[in-house]
């Protein structure tokens, strides 16, 4: 079998006169597919009938993105056995899709995989396919309660039980290899540990039948698996796998996946394994994401000092996690051969072990009297041998430090390329960017900043600007103490309104280390300042930074900040000292009644955290009566929330008003009679209780 | 997530690679269009390509319907731009002309809006295929280009000695999944 490798060149005409006669092909043809193509599209389905179904007492076990699980009686074998169906089995694509990787998993018949005894569609057309029934536990949850030290998993589970497990894991996978098949979701969660040496891996939902041109070995003896019959396409934008398993090649949207990125993911298992973690860091998939393609694995006798990881099991786990997969184990059976090495008591390749640790394990392995002639023997030697290595250490020292300095040149020159770059085409726009306050990324302009400043030869007026934005950020941080060093620095006028605010924090809160308390972070997003562009901008950050920093707040103690923030927003400095929160049944409620807020989202907020200004409020209820609100969209509340009211409020725009109001999950929302018409009012109402109170009356 | 939205998260290199590989073919190829110098079209590729880099942190997603207008917005500007500066170069002596504005609007353009929201189609669709064709048999990557040249599918299957019920199977296989990846790209890219 050999996959199709069109080249495709995204610049030629080729590529545009392709494009531009699929476009005719499907636009010359129905966009929906012909009673006759559907069939066509849907051979399995086709294939199945409907007479045989012979399950009973269904009990819901489990269910995943594609598909829900149950328990059931098989009539006729006399068992129990589990059944899957998908979750949308609306269209013959969907039942197809579904009945894919039933095919493709049926197809795979390997004792450390997943069996699936049978494929069929039930009288009401729901396709399903049954497999034996899992039992046991999930290699992570075994780990984990391994790691947390559970003392009775110690015993049953050692290290070596382990690397059993994980050897058969690869078992399945080379056999999967062999038939072109690569499993691309990998992970302790798939891999089920059960009783009497019984290990599982299932959930090929994201498997892929590849060519031979994918560094997978296939078994020219065995049938060949159908790629048109049995891939699923994973389309663009959508998530491949789990972050931390996934290899770099497989994160990135145009990587090329071959064997080697499920020699990535064993590495990952085996790293859980012997760390209880997964290979980067992180606490969020974007982090995780990030560290993954950047190469970031730790080893694994860092992560885990204590836990005194064999040193020879780190290298092979290390191996596999190779950013590139060339420098990967080539093949899943190299893997598992080098984890054999380990276990048999040799060391393996990736350890590239010196004599020493080479006679360390042979020692291990062949203890007996025998050697202690050969020790005897060896002892003659090693006075030669001293001397030896002692040359060879001194070598060995003077190649390293030539290596480091050749390395170190390296680095210099690409920080030298990439920061000749900066120059060139993005200093003024990150400039002017900071000085109108607009910071689009803290971190990585505080590391641009401190980079900049690092370097020797720059011109005077452009180090003023950097000690200012220097000051800027961090302002933003809450570390007025530094600000003013840094203002100092840059030059600025002490009668500057900036340079005195700052003062007057540092005054209130010297120590840079910790934020300010709430009541003082009201009054800082209160300041005012002429460039209110500026203003905003600044304290916009200000607030993202510190709510970020300060996690959990009481609801409370958060109001001041709450309103000094919708007054900046809305450009009404000094408003709204009279509001309070009242005490109801599950959480709070806030009256903002005749409020001049036109809306309540964070401007020039991007990543959509700043929607939730009144979020830690813990709102059930909320009042604008006679508010000057415009706009409704990316309003975030807590799930309890029940109730807004809106009284005398005009909706200027009713479409997107309508809409924005119908997608916050609340129980019902107030509104004045006839405010809003009746088109939309009934299309509010299919998402929400609407509550229409005559002009003048009161509510509730 | 869209590949904007993932762009204004981070902003950093790799998305922006990701960005400019997404878009680089696209680009050229309307820039193509319009019969501007492959030289110049490099040098207007690449400042189209900063001022995007320039603008998408600040773009508010909730004010643009698609990225895409808001990239026709883009190109359109840098391409007249272009214009005006070369044809104020070309006519720097020519006293009839009065004004740069009036040169832009009385030249005849090909009207930029269509190339670019008919090239999108294009790309789109290519690109799609390209996606899916790694998932595809050589059988049916042939079926399909055949298909494509207008050819009757009787006849292609025959020549493949495929059975024509395999061919069907092939063919609907193929479309089913090219409109599907197209719609995803829409969304991821568009």
């Amino acid at each position: 079998m050999k996959m199709p490798m069109n080249e495709f060149n995204e610049e030629s005409l080729e590529f545009r006169d392709l494009g531009s006669r699929i476009n005719d092909f499907l636009s010359s043809e129905e966009t929906e597919m012909t009673a006759e193509e559907q069939s066509a599209g849907a051979p399995i389905l086709q294939s199945l009938d409907e007479s045989r179904y012979h399950f009973i007492d269904e009990e819901f076990l489990v269910a995943g993105g594609a598909k829900k699980i149950f328990k059931v009686y098989d009539s006729h074998a006399g068992r129990h056995v589990a059944i899957a169906n998908p979750r949308k089995h609306e269209s013959d694509p969907e039942k197809e899709e579904f009945l894919r990787e039933a095919l493709l998993t049926a197809k795979l018949q390997h004792p450390n995989i997943l069996p699936v005894y049978e494929v069929g569609v039930n009288s009401e057309g729901v396709p399903y396919f049954v497999m034996r029934l899992l039992e046991g536990a999930e290699l992570k949850n075994i780990i984990r309660e391994r790691t947390a030290g559970a003392a009775d998993d110690l015993s049953r589970y050692d290290l070596e039980t382990l690397l059993e497990i994980f050897l058969k894991v690869c078992d399945a996978v080379i056999y999967a290899h062999s038939r072109g098949v690569l499993h691309l979701d990998l992970k302790p969660s798939n891999i089920m540990v059960g009783r009497y040496g019984l290990v599982t891996l299932f959930d090929w939902g994201l498997a892929k039948v590849v060519g031979d041109d994918r560094g997978v070995q296939l078994d020219q003896a065995a049938e060949a698996f159908d790629p048109d019959l049995l891939n699923n396409i994973t389309y663009s934008g959508t998530m491949k796998g789990t972050p931390g398993y996934m290899a770099p090649e497989q994160v990135v949207d145009c990587g090329q996946v071959t064997a080697r990125t499920d020699v990535y993911a064993l590495g990952a298992v085996l790293y859980f394994i012997l760390t209880g973690t997964i290979p980067v860091r992180g606490g969020q998939a974007e982090e995780v994401i990030e560290n993954t393609l950047a190469g970031n694995v730790i080893r694994p006798r860092l992560r885990r000092p204590a836990h005194s990881i064999p040193r020879s099991l780190g290298a092979v786990a290390m191996k596999a996690l190779q950013l590139e997969p060339n420098e990967r184990y080539s093949s899943a059976q190299e893997l598992h051969d080098d984890v054999t090495r380990h276990l048999r008591g040799f060391a393996p390749l990736a350890e590239r072990a010196n004599v020493i640790k080479r006679s360390q394990l042979f020692m291990k392995r062949h203890n007996n009297m025998v050697f202690a002639f050969m020790l005897f023997g060896a002892l003659l030697t090693i006075v030669i041998a001293v001397s030896l290595a002692r040359v060879s250490v001194q070598r060995k020292q003077a190649i390293a430090a030539k290596q480091e300095a050749v390395y170190n040149l390296a680095l210099y020159k690409e920080e030298t390329k990439v920061s000749g770059k900066l120059y060139n085409e993005v200093q003024s726009f990150f400039i002017n960017s900071i000085l109108r306050g607009d910071i689009w990324n803290y971190n990585l302009m505080r590391r641009m900043v401190n980079n900049e400043l690092q370097k020797t030869d720059i011109e005077e007026q452009y180090k003023i600007q950097l000690y200012q934005m220097k000051a800027y950020l961090h302002f933003i941080n809450e570390e007025f103490s530094s600000a003013i060093d840094a203002f100092d620095s840059a030059g600025f006028d002490p009668k500057n309104n900036l340079y005195k605010r700052t003062v007057e924090f540092a005054e209130m809160k010297p120590d840079d280390s910790h934020p300010l308390n709430a009541g003082q972070f009201a009054a800082l997003l209160a300041m005012p300042y002429r460039n209110t562009t500026f203003r905003k901008n600044v304290l916009s950050r200000c607030y993202e930074r510190h709510m970020a920093r300060i996690g959990e707040i009481d609801a409370a103690a958060y109001l001041p900040i709450a309103i000094a923030m919708l007054n900046l927003t809305n450009d009404s400095l000094g408003w709204g000292d009279h509001v309070k929160l009242e005490q109801r049944n599950g959480g709070n409620h806030l009256d903002l009644k005749g409020a001049p807020y036109t809306t309540l989202r964070l401007s020039g907020s991007r990543w959509g955290k700043g929607a939730s200004i009144l979020f830690p409020l813990n709102l059930v209820s909320l009042d604008l009566s006679g508010s000057d609100i415009r706009e409704f969209h990316g309003l975030k509340l807590p799930d309890r929330f029940k109730e807004l009211i809106l009284l005398d409020v005009e909706f200027f725009d009713a479409e997107p008003n309508t809409y924005w109001l119908s997608q916050i999950p609340m129980d019902r929302v107030v509104i004045s009679e006839g405010a809003i018409t009746k088109f939309h009012l009934n299309r509010l109402r299919a998402k929400v209780e609407v509550i229409e109170v005559p002009r003048g009356a009161t509510y509730p | 997530m869209t590949l904007l939205q993932k762009m204004q998260k981070q902003y950093d290199e790799k998305a922006w690679q990701e960005f400019v590989d997404s878009y680089s073919g696209y680009i050229y190829t309307i820039i193509n269009s319009m019969n501007i110098g492959s030289a110049d079209a490099d040098d207007l590729r690449q400042q189209i390509f900063i001022k995007l880099w320039k603008k998408i942190p600040d773009l508010d997603l909730n004010k643009i319907s698609s990225f895409r207008s808001y990239l026709t917005v883009v190109v359109r500007n840098c391409v007249k731009d272009f214009w005006r500066k070369s044809q104020r170069d070309a006519n720097r002596s020519d006293k009839l002309v009065q004004s740069d504005s009036e040169l832009v609007d009385t030249v005849s353009l090909p009207d930029i809006d269509d190339v670019i929201e008919r090239e999108w189609h294009n790309y789109i669709a290519a690109l799609a295929f390209k996606n899916i064709a790694e998932y595809l048999s050589a059988d049916a990557t042939r079926l399909f280009n055949e298909t494509l040249k207008g050819r009757d599918i009787k006849e292609v299957a025959s020549e493949m000695g495929l059975p024509l019920s395999t061919a069907y199977r092939l063919k609907s296989r193929v479309k089913e999944s090219l409109i599907a990846e197209v719609e995803a790209l829409n969304d991821y890219l568009g």
